[in-house]
């Protein structure tokens, strides 16, 4: 074991002082950095912005619908009701508005009474501490108190001989509604929403209550209705396929191309773990929020761009490292030293693996680095996952490199091939060369299968096998790595083979791969 | 020199090794003794090197045992390697390191050397200056120089040595001879040479093994191989040599051994040189001069081989 330690240090000395390396691992760290730092820049989502709401503009606004709509009182119609009752006959004047055929003036009309309303109910709102633009709940209950407002005016302009118990049993309702809304409105008050929608839907006989579900969750998270408008978007998306996922576990099927199709049991067990991570996250204030996600695409960006470069160093360390020796003759202090030749194979397989790993580690360290730094440290989200019935989190620095090793397993079989060439020959460019083309032809292979369909055969292809991210990390849309829609709802696994199979076929690849390396410099005679 | 009684530093029974069809090295076994500088000697491609790869590690024997220090090369690996040391063809590192790092790095593949023992051998070769610069900017005559430093920095009982004079310059190859006499001699290091200049082996050498075609063909001494060659030669001057070896053809046709314009070489034994002299002159030949020219290790060497040697 010594003698490998001593063997695995020479092998770390030699690459170290080898210049190459060093322009690779810097020109990786820059791009690294660039990418991670710039992504959103670059690939971010727009903002979504609304209309600002003030004090001025609502009087600007009720001043033009003033303006548009003339005298309103021209359109005051006066009318008689008679009403019969047992004794008698009562006769009651009645107001209403009346515009004919004239559209053009009922909209203005309809403009006029939504702006004075507006005007109105905003007399005494503190817009300076609630912007209405910035906050979900101020811009939802603004509406909800909007639309509760002007219900009521209709409402009220049921003429008096029309209005019954039914009549005054919905007046109450709209009242109740128009109270909470103002509630929620002026108090920031997330559940006085909920409760104010709640009543909104209960006047129609279907009531979207996945809405309601939504909103109550959203109430849970936002108690004081201080989230911004994109991150309630996010969140109501991720609870709208948490919602379902939940109705899937609930009915035992799934809803796919147009029809009803049976959970599996890996498919149902998935969607359980989903819905308990997810309700711990939510449970936490910790699920995966616009900022999150922004900032872990952000990170993994960084790694995906940085890690072109170190397949690069990768593959010239691993391609070099025999072959470069052999034919400068180096070997030979290696040779004659007193150590088993499997040993020097071993202590360079093992170099090999730190330069690729301690590299992988630097992208992934830099690239959160900079992310935290750019986007704060508390948007980089742990990774969740269930394990023994109970939800467990590994911290986001971890779970990035695993992601970076779990994404490289492609990389690590070219750097093995490359491995196997310098072990059998002198020259380090074909190894290089060899295991690149091979990269190369490799994609260009897929891109014709990818035309071709999808058959069972492919199955046992080596790349149909080589990514196993999303087979290791099943839930990765929870941590903001994918959108939602391509990750809770749809299989985890977008290839239909299990995590043991693949990882059984890699581990017979690799060692097939070692073999011939180790056939190649261990058993044969060095000339 | 060499003490036969004491137990041989490196052993090597049988050793065999084909490449296809060709026997490169064909059951040659000899052993190497402490204190002793051995030659190998043997003509291009008579499988000097693959014997010392053989040896060293390179290259599996298809039969043989190699037994260093005792120690079964087979199944006691590093324990065996640990006593060997030497230059396999060219003295070859890694170029863009120092020669000092190189040599720390050799170092750690061994037990208990320290950083004094690495000045101490780059003292010896005379590289002590120029030890933190890279090996790419020496010369070929310096590599040679850190190799044999690498090659006995963890104080080996055997060092082996391919063609070590190999690019250095008189004043190195003095320096290499002293250096290794005194391994051999002092230290008791059982030291192997090869070399095609047989006039190093000569002033180098306690013994000298001679292969051809993948065998060893002889074992023997400087002055063994020497007294090989039947006698001394005799150059006779005369001034019409055909004449005389005329005369002397009746008695002495086969020790003729050379004819020039006024010399003739004769093989005889001293005893024999007073009769060859008569002879001649009872003839009628005249004699300008008898000269006794010393037989050469070449000479024998090409005896031993049948030709086809390198001579420089």
């Amino acid at each position: 074991m010594s003698k490998i330690l001593a063997l695995y240090h020479n092998e770390m000395i030699k690459f170290s002082h080898q210049l190459l390396v060093w322009a690779l691992i810097a020109i990786m760290s820059v791009v690294t950095i660039l990418a991670s730092t710039f992504y959103v820049k670059m690939n971010g989502e727009e903002e979504f912005v609304m209309d600002q709401v003030d004090k001025s503009s609502i009087t600007a606004s009720y001043d033009s619908a003033k303006e548009q709509l003339g005298d309103p009182n021209r359109f005051v119609k006066h009318s008689t009701i008679r009403i019969q009752t047992s004794s008698d006959v009562i006769e009651l004047f009645s107001t209403y508005y009346d515009f004919g055929e004239d559209e053009e003036a009922t909209k203005n009309l309809y403009n006029y009474l939504n702006m004075s309303i507006c005007s109105a109910m905003l007399v005494n709102y503190d817009f300076d501490k609630y912007p209405i633009t910035q906050t979900a709940l101020s811009q939802n209950a603004y509406a909800e108190y909007t639309l509760a407002f002007r219900s009521l005016i209709y409402h009220n302009m049921t003429p008096f001989g029309e209005r019954d118990s039914a009549w005054y049993d919905e007046y109450c309702l709209i009242n109740q509604e128009l109270e909470f809304a103002r509630s929620a409105l002026f108090n920031h008050n997330y559940k006085d929403y909920v409760e104010a929608i709640k009543l909104h839907y209960s006047a129609y006989p279907i009531t979207d209550t996945l809405d309601i579900q939504i909103q109550s969750r959203i109430a849970e998270v936002d108690v004081n209705g201080e989230m911004s408008v994109s991150e309630t978007l996010h969140l109501n998306e991720i609870l709208v396929n948490y919602f379902i996922a939940k109705d899937c576990l609930l009915k035992g099927a799934e809803f796919s191309g147009g029809s009803y199709t049976p959970l599996t049991e890996s498919r149902r067990a998935d969607l359980e773990d989903a819905v308990q991570i997810l309700d711990y996250q939510l449970a936490h204030h910790s699920y995966a929020s616009y900022e999150n996600s922004n900032a872990s695409q952000s990170v993994m960006f960084g790694i995906s761009l940085g890690r072109l470069f170190l397949i690069v160093l990768a593959i010239i360390i691993a391609g070099s490292s025999i072959s470069n020796e052999l034919a400068t003759g180096s070997i030979k202090s290696l040779i004659i030293a007193p150590v088993k030749r499997w040993k020097i194979f071993v202590a360079k397989l093992l170099a090999i693996l730190t330069w690729i790993l301690g590299g992988g580690f630097l992208i992934t360290l830099l690239s959160t680095i900079c992310v935290g730094c750019t986007q704060g440290f508390s948007s980089l989200l742990p990774y969740f996952y269930v394990s023994g019935g109970s939800v467990k989190s590994i911290p986001f620095l971890l779970f990035a490199f695993l992601y970076f090793l779990a994404s490289s397993i492609e990389m690590l079989v070219y750097v093995l091939v490359a491995f196997v060439i310098s072990c059998n020959s002198k020259n380090a460019g074909a190894a290089c060369g060899i295991s690149t083309a091979l990269i190369m032809s490799g994609e260009i292979i897929n891109l014709f299968l990818e035309g071709y369909g999808r058959h069972t055969w492919m199955d046992f292809l080596p790349y149909y096998n080589m990514d196993i991210t999303s087979k290791v990390f099943s839930h990765l849309p929870l941590c903001g790595q994918q959108t939602l829609d391509s990750g809770l709802l749809s299989e985890s696994s977008p290839i239909g083979l299990s995590l043991g199979f693949s990882t059984i076929y890699l581990i017979i690849l690799t060692i097939t791969l070692l073999w011939i390396a180790y056939d190649g410099f261990v058993r044969k005679d060095i000339q | 020199m060499a003490d036969q009684s004491i137990e041989p530093a490196l052993i090597i029974k049988d050793a065999t090794k084909t490449f296809g069809k060709k026997t490169a090295v064909d059951h040659i076994s000899f052993d190497l003794f402490p204190g002793e500088v051995f030659g190998f000697l043997g003509p291009n491609g008579a499988g000097k090197t693959t014997l010392i790869k053989m040896v060293m590690g390179f290259i599996r024997p298809d039969e043989g045992t190699i037994i260093i220090n005792g120690f079964n090369r087979k199944t006691h690996y590093e324990k065996a390697m640990s006593s060997i040391g030497g230059i396999v063809e060219n003295p070859e590192m890694y170029a863009n390191l120092s020669a000092r790092l190189n040599l720390k790095m050799y170092a750690r593949l061994h037990d208990n050397i320290s950083d004094e023992r690495i000045n101490e051998v780059l003292e010896m070769v005379g590289l002590s200056e120029r030890a933190d610069e890279a090996i790419r900017k020496f010369s070929l005559g310096m590599k040679q120089r850190i190799g044999l430093a690498q090659s006995l920095l963890h104080r080996p009982k055997v060092l082996i040595l391919d063609e070590p004079t190999n690019g250095l310059d008189p004043a190195g190859i003095h320096q290499l001879r002293d250096i290794l006499k005194h391994c051999a001699h002092e230290e008791g290091v059982a030291v192997m040479v090869s070399s095609h200049l047989l006039s190093e082996m000569q002033l180098m050498c306690d013994r000298i093994g001679i292969i051809n075609k993948g065998k060893l063909l002889q074992i023997c001494s400087i002055e063994e191989l020497m007294n090989q060659a039947n006698g001394s030669i005799y150059r006779i001057k005369t001034s019409d040599p055909v004449r005389a070896k005329k005369i002397l053809s009746e008695s002495y046709d086969h020790s003729i051994t050379h004819l020039t314009a006024d010399t003739l070489d004769i093989e005889i034994d001293e005893s024999q040189i007073n009769e060859c002299v008569r002879v001649l002159i009872n003839g009628g030949s005249d004699i300008l001069g008898v000269q006794k020219v010393e037989s050469s290790l070449e000479e024998a060497f090409l005896e031993i081989t049948g030709g086809g040697i390198d001579i420089e």
